[in-house]
């Protein structure tokens, strides 16, 4: 169990809302609440240290310039890559994934070559593949689940010589699985493919270790773990960064201009052309500084514990269908009810201030897997509490009694 | 929550009129989707001489709002000549989107659409057939 005290950190939990009710915040698989200490930092910033990075000399600049260089080496250290690749700051996952596609594979891409992405992927781990095949003639190869949803991997049809690539989601944002990511990552190290695992949805909820696994391409979004919206991070295996090219262009990213050439810097600082969101990676620093208070295991097992009661929970309930799989969810639980439509549901909770997702969840590839258009999806973080799980339990009984199936 | 769920939208929602089957429904039909959330609809109108709506029916996936549009839209306008028609669509619209004061006069089960304005995210829903219907037809 978490520390009751840690509700006290998140403004939001706090407040109370509509006619009385406390937040029962279960949306984290969407976006997570925000710590004070981030809020606080990132208001601190344009109050206290406000100043442009990479260009003045005062010493406002240079302060803001330094923390700035500094906040790539924590990320690292977040990460558990100390010193071996590079840390390129994106506006999230889907921009991460978008420069690689485009960057990367693009160039490399020809007539005929695979890229094999799994069943699982959300859409922004989906769409820039799908379209940068269409464009090369390559073909858009997806890794299928088994009869018992498990990624089938192994097949060899995914490894030919044909692939050129591999693009995989760690933790499905919609039943919260687990991928056998670390072997995929081993196998295609071992043919020499070249690998992005999309961490989004693990970053918060799993162990992080880059140095032991070792991908070529980790992407994630500051927000699904406590930090701000609008920024995310491209890690890059170390040799990678010299293989790509800048795909936006603009002040900050160049050594010299002229009229008709012009030399790119050729660090990460060839990715991030204009004015960076400065107080977005000051505000995600501090939320990995946050996070690492915490025993990442005690945590990783406080939400997954949570999710767990509520599937228990959800099986004494008629009419309800589970899509997570039992002690292999992350906290995710995607679920729904045999007659209430995923969005009355949801509709119905959110005047109780219970806050879950309904919808295909922007993974419609594995909706057709599931065979539903849409499911509910309650999502846990290092927060919520038994609680939370009682008065979600509650609501969807009065829901059924609202709607008349009772 | 009442206000959105009306008595009457729940009613038609649990059992919907003119709700056919997917045998009903292979040929000359027109589709209401919502990308958005998965809700997806056939609908089927027969038109007569003059304009007037003889027969319709729809059958698909969807939540009690839409679902209830659907049911309650269709009691409403078969029978109706087309400028009848646009009037009752144009009603629906008002009460689903509009910001001013609805009058007595709007029929009770159109008006029980009136909760969606309160609930943004849920316009859609309550709009999706209606939508479907006038983009095809006017």
């Amino acid at each position: 169990m978490m520390n009751q005290e840690l509700l006290h950190d998140f403004p939001l939990l706090k407040k109370t809302f509509l006619s009385g009710e406390k937040l029962v915040y279960l949306d984290n698989a969407s976006t997570t609440l925000k710590p004070e200490v981030v809020i606080q930092r990132i208001s601190d910033f344009y109050a206290f240290e406000y100043s442009n990075v990479h260009r003045g000399v005062y010493p406002l600049a240079e302060k803001a310039g330094e923390l700035y260089k500094n906040a790539r080496l924590e990320t690292l250290r977040f990460l558990k890559s100390e010193k071996k690749g590079s840390i390129v700051f994106t506006s999230g996952t889907t921009d991460s994934i978008n420069l690689v596609a485009t960057s990367y594979l693009l160039p490399r891409l020809k007539q005929g070559d695979e890229v094999i992405i799994s069943r699982l992927e959300h859409h922004s781990n989906w769409i820039p593949w799908q379209q940068i095949c269409i464009q090369k003639g390559a073909t858009l190869r997806i890794m299928e689940l088994d009869k018992l949803g498990q990624l089938d991997w192994k097949k060899e049809e995914y490894w030919t010589d044909k692939v050129k690539f591999i693009a995989l989601t760690q933790v499905s944002n919609v039943t919260g699985m687990e991928t056998p990511f670390e072997e995929i990552i081993y196998e295609a190290r071992k043919r020499g493919i070249p690998i992005l695992i999309d961490g989004a949805q693990a970053i918060l909820t799993k162990n992080i270790d880059l140095g032991l696994w070792d991908p070529d391409f980790y992407v994630f979004s500051a927000h699904k773990a406590l930090g701000p919206m609008g920024v995310g991070v491209l890690y890059l295996k170390e040799g990678i960064l010299d293989k790509m090219s800048p795909i936006k262009y603009g002040g900050g990213m160049v050594k010299k201009v002229g009229e008709s050439t012009s030399f790119f810097k050729e660090d990460v600082g060839k990715f991030e052309a204009g004015t960076p969101n400065v107080s977005g990676v000051f505000g995600m620093v501090e939320a990995f500084r946050y996070l690492q208070k915490f025993s990442k295991i005690k945590l990783i097992e406080h939400i997954s514990q949570l999710g767990q009661e509520f599937i228990q929970r959800l099986k004494r309930v008629k009419d309800i269908h589970v899509y997570s799989r039992e002690n292999e969810h992350s906290g995710i639980i995607s679920f729904s009810h045999k007659k209430i439509h995923p969005h009355d549901l949801a509709t119905f909770l959110g005047q109780m201030g219970i806050c879950v997702r309904a919808g295909h969840h922007c993974a419609q590839p594995l909706m057709e897997y599931l065979d539903t258009p849409a499911t509910i999806r309650a999502s846990f973080s290092i927060y919520n509490t038994y609680e939370d799980v009682n008065q979600l339990e509650d609501g969807i009984k009065e829901a059924i009694k609202f709607f008349n199936y009772g | 929550m009442d206000d959105l769920y009306d008595k009457i939208i729940l009613q038609h929602a649990n059992f919907p009129q003119y709700f056919g089957t997917e045998e009903d429904l292979k040929l000359d039909y027109i589709e209401a989707d919502n990308p958005l959330c998965g809700d997806s609809y056939k609908i089927k109108l027969k038109w007569g001489e003059g304009g007037v709506l003889l027969e319709g029916i729809f059958f698909g996936y969807g939540c009690s709002i839409s679902k209830a549009s659907g049911s309650i839209l269709l009691s409403k306008i078969i029978g109706k000549d087309k400028a009848a028609i646009l009037e009752i669509l144009k009603t629906l619209k008002e009460v689903i989107e509009g910001d001013g004061d609805l009058n007595d006069r709007i029929d009770k089960e159109i008006l029980a659409f009136k909760g969606a304005r309160k609930y943004p995210s849920r316009k859609s829903c309550a709009k999706l057939i209606a939508g479907a219907i006038q983009d095809a037809y006017f």
